[in-house]
């Protein structure tokens, strides 16, 4: 990679940012009524503002952080944590503390003593995650104390971004969409699954992602549900998980991949060719052609006030039917790459309709056209909604369909 | 012949693999451990939610993603039947090895009440009275306990932990081939390690010879950082750039068949004249504090005794842990931070584990991190990754 296509870090103010986080937890957590939040999962403590590794999620069960936030609006969080690097400089010294284990009892003993220290008055704690050792037991170390599901809180502050989160989700798109490049021009007949990663992973790190968070996708897709493997129901099998497979000329390849930057995701998905000259088929670019009208109709209903159940009835007034029921018209996209809302997934329309869309939401909108025996096309497309509509934060174009 | 011809597009690897490692033959040993022990503990069904467990139960290879993810229960087994149920993410039976039948997996679903539906309907579930679970979150405590009325709940990682620490020979095959491609990209990288390059380009270096090596899933982050002595170890790779005379640590892991490949080295950044002698100090302190720890990796030995063969040596223990369980990824440390004196003479030492053993020195100049695994047999701990430490060590 030649550098001066690196994506070039913008300027984030991230104690702005924890602050304005923090504030945002501390609304959520009023709104519901919680004294302290006790946050296990590590995109809620990216959001509190404590960092660590990324790393495989049972080395992270194990090497795990902490982070418990209270509902004094001056007081920094409390952090028991193997990676002091990651604790910013507006956390004290005298809150951060060596690790708790938590996936043995006597690191849940440790969590009851400190939740009596630094939240001795808490009426109503909220976790994000419970591990083994809390079941049937956490209720019995917290007498007095009513227990709650912390999502309730992060979820609600996490749904609408600043404009810092926004700069950081740019980026992390940015980095991952120069990788893809790269990809893209290496997409030949005879080249394996396993060489697009490295191509991939190469290009992510050099230019300082954070971490890629799933294994990249190269979806080798048969043109017809019936040629592909048996699924559960009835439809198209993605995203299957990579391997050491040759690519094949002609085949069709659904990809899909996902880093971090500073801890915000980032979201690729496109439908490529596998060809020395790749061309889709007349029937293919008619797929194209319905997605991009699909788009259309769903970016002009993208304002504050809509909801999420009018973008859902947008693009089933074009296409009818999404393929791949068991996935969604998109979701949200933050410190967690498919984080709540979902969009017209199986949580019905009814639910999509309790969504209203507001300035600083970020969506993934990755909605799937198919045609049994042409085959189809999907594309993810990251919009965050603005004062008077959206704007895009995916850049990459639509080769070889356009 | 049959079966080759009906997945004609298999790349190389697997037939090497086939070779290697019965995988069915693995998978049932797999699942008659845990239902031995679900027996044991009287669990009439267990839900795991961690893709390891999952894993070891199952043999399901499902999308891997890096972080824990919120707690979702998709993998149920149930004693009386003997079944295994699982959840595909991507709807496709394709990743689900064929004992799990085509009727016991289920489309990954956004709406936890369909779940729910899943659940009622497997036979063994409703009537079950001890339930095990790897974890849980309280919008899943909240739906299940109604579902599951008069059932028990009881958590069962330290059940999960105890079956994988202690290793079948199929495992330890995958485990020598996981830490056979950390060590050819952790090498990859040191031969990357000169004045002028970064950080990045150190881990991008890793992470590249990994896939070309056949797998693009990773056990972490990596760690690929300019030591500086006087500080503690730097976990997060950064844009500094390498200058001669500096030392750095080059830490990476890699997933091979779910097993977890790691290690850590300390590589030189120089000129022909190579190390100093201070820089070669590090090493050597690094080494005696290992030779220590690596001798009580032995049967009946405990967490205990590594942290006080640690502790022998004279240097100052380090931020992370001491020693931890290699298998299916990680499986609990025996010493370390946090763990209270009787919580490591709990983590015995026992034949046919796998332990990564690290340890750190500073210094006044210069430092000196590595890891190694090693296999704990009968004869003695037996190392596992033994790639040489470069310019340091010579």
């Amino acid at each position: 990679m030649s550098p001066e296509l690196r994506a070039t870090a913008p300027a984030v103010d991230f104690a702005r940012m924890r602050g304005e986080r923090r504030a945002r937890l501390r609304e959520a957590m009023a709104a519901n009524g919680f004294d302290a939040l006790v946050l296990i999962g590590p995109s809620n403590q990216e959001y509190a503002g404590i960092r660590q590794p990324t790393a495989d999620a049972m080395r992270m069960h194990h090497e795990a952080v902490v982070v418990i936030i209270t509902s004094h609006p001056d007081e920094p969080p409390f952090v028991w944590t193997p990676f002091p690097e990651g604790v910013p400089a507006d956390v004290p010294p005298d809150h951060v503390h060596g690790p708790l284990l938590l996936e043995f009892p006597e690191g849940v003993g440790a969590l009851a003593r400190a939740i009596g220290e630094v939240a001795p008055a808490a009426a109503r704690i909220g976790f994000d995650e419970i591990t083994a050792p809390m079941i049937g037991v956490l209720p019995g170390l917290l007498t007095g104390i009513e227990l709650g599901d912390a999502t309730l809180a992060t979820g609600a502050a996490r749904i609408v971004k600043t404009p810092d989160e926004v700069a950081c989700i740019r980026h992390s798109q940015h980095i991952n969409e120069i990788a893809m490049y790269d990809v893209e021009a290496a997409l030949r007949p005879g080249v394996r699954q396993n060489e697009l990663s490295a191509i991939f992973l190469r290009g992510v790190f050099e230019q300082g992602a954070s971490s890629s968070i799933i294994d990249p996708i190269w979806s080798i897709t048969p043109l017809s549900v019936a040629a592909g493997s048996l699924t559960a129901n009835g439809d198209v099998g993605f995203p299957l998980a990579s391997n050491d497979r040759f690519l094949r000329e002609g085949d069709l390849i659904l990809c899909d991949t996902g880093i971090t930057w500073m801890g915000y995701h980032s979201d690729f998905g496109k439908t490529w060719i596998c060809s020395v000259d790749p061309k889709p088929t007349a029937a293919q670019r008619e797929c194209f052609t319905r997605w991009r009208e699909v788009m259309e109709a769903v970016y002009a209903t993208i304002k504050p006030g809509a909801t999420c159940g009018d973008l859902v009835r947008a693009a089933a007034g074009v296409e009818p039917k999404h393929a791949l029921r068991h996935f969604y018209l998109g979701h949200g996209c933050g410190c967690d790459s498919g984080e709540p809302p979902f969009i017209g997934s199986d949580l019905g329309i009814a639910f999509d309709d309790t969504v209203e869309l507001a300035p600083g939401m970020v969506f993934v909108l990755e909605p799937v056209v198919w045609r049994d025996g042409v085959g189809g096309y999907r594309s993810e497309e990251i919009v965050v909604v603005t004062d008077d509509g959206f704007d895009r934060l995916t850049t990459y174009g639509y080769s070889p369909f356009a | 012949m049959t079966d080759l011809l009906s997945t004609p597009n298999i790349g190389t690897g697997l037939l090497e693999h086939r070779d290697r490692v019965d995988f069915a033959a693995l998978r049932d040993a797999r699942r008659a451990r845990v239902l031995t022990e679900m027996k044991a503990r009287g669990l009439d069904a267990c839900f795991f939610g961690r893709e390891a467990n999952a894993r070891y139960v199952s043999g399901v290879r499902r999308l891997w993603t890096a972080q824990t993810r919120p707690f979702a229960p998709g993998c149920l087994v149930v004693l009386g039947t003997g079944e295994v149920e699982l959840l595909s993410f991507s709807a496709s039976y394709e990743d689900i090895p064929a004992e799990v039948g085509p009727d016991h997996f289920f489309p990954v679903t956004w709406n936890p009440m369909n779940m729910m539906d899943w659940f009622a309907k497997t036979p063994g579930v409703l009537d079950a009275r001890r339930i095990g679970f790897d974890g849980l979150s309280p919008l899943f405590e909240g739906l299940l306990r109604p579902l599951l009325p008069e059932a028990e709940f009881v958590g069962v990682e330290d059940m999960m932990r105890d079956l994988r620490r202690h290793k079948l020979p199929a495992e330890l095959a995958c485990l020598r081939t996981a830490a056979a491609i950390a060590e050819s990209a952790l090498y990859a990288t040191a031969t990357e390690v000169r004045p002028g390059v970064t950080e990045h380009h150190l881990r991008a270096a890793f992470f590249e010879r990994m896939c070309e090596l056949g797998t693009s899933q990773f056990a972490q982050q990596g760690t690929f950082t300019v030591l500086d002595g006087r500080a503690p170890l730097r976990w997060t790779t950064s844009d500094r750039v390498l200058a001669a005379g500096d030392v750095v640590a080059l830490a990476g892991g890699v997933l091979w068949a779910g097993y977890e490949g790691s290690l850590a080295r300390t590589w030189w950044c120089g000129d022909r004249a190579g190390p100093s002698k201070a820089a070669r100090a590090g090493f050597t302190r690094w080494r005696a504090v290992m030779d220590r720890v690596i001798e009580q990796c032995h049967i009946g030995a405990t967490g205990s005794d590594l942290r006080a063969a640690y502790q022998a040596s004279g240097e100052p223990e380090p931020q992370m842990s001491i020693a931890y369980s290699v298998g299916l990824g990680h499986e609990g440390p025996l010493a370390g931070p946090g763990m209270s004196p009787a919580l490591e003479r709990a983590q015995a030492i026992d034949a046919d584990m796998v332990l990564g053993v690290r340890a750190f020195v500073g210094g006044d100049d210069f430092g000196f991190f590595g890891e190694d695994m090693v296999l704990v047999t009968a004869d003695g701990p037996v190392p596992i990754t033994t790639i040489g430490h470069g310019p340091l060590a010579s």
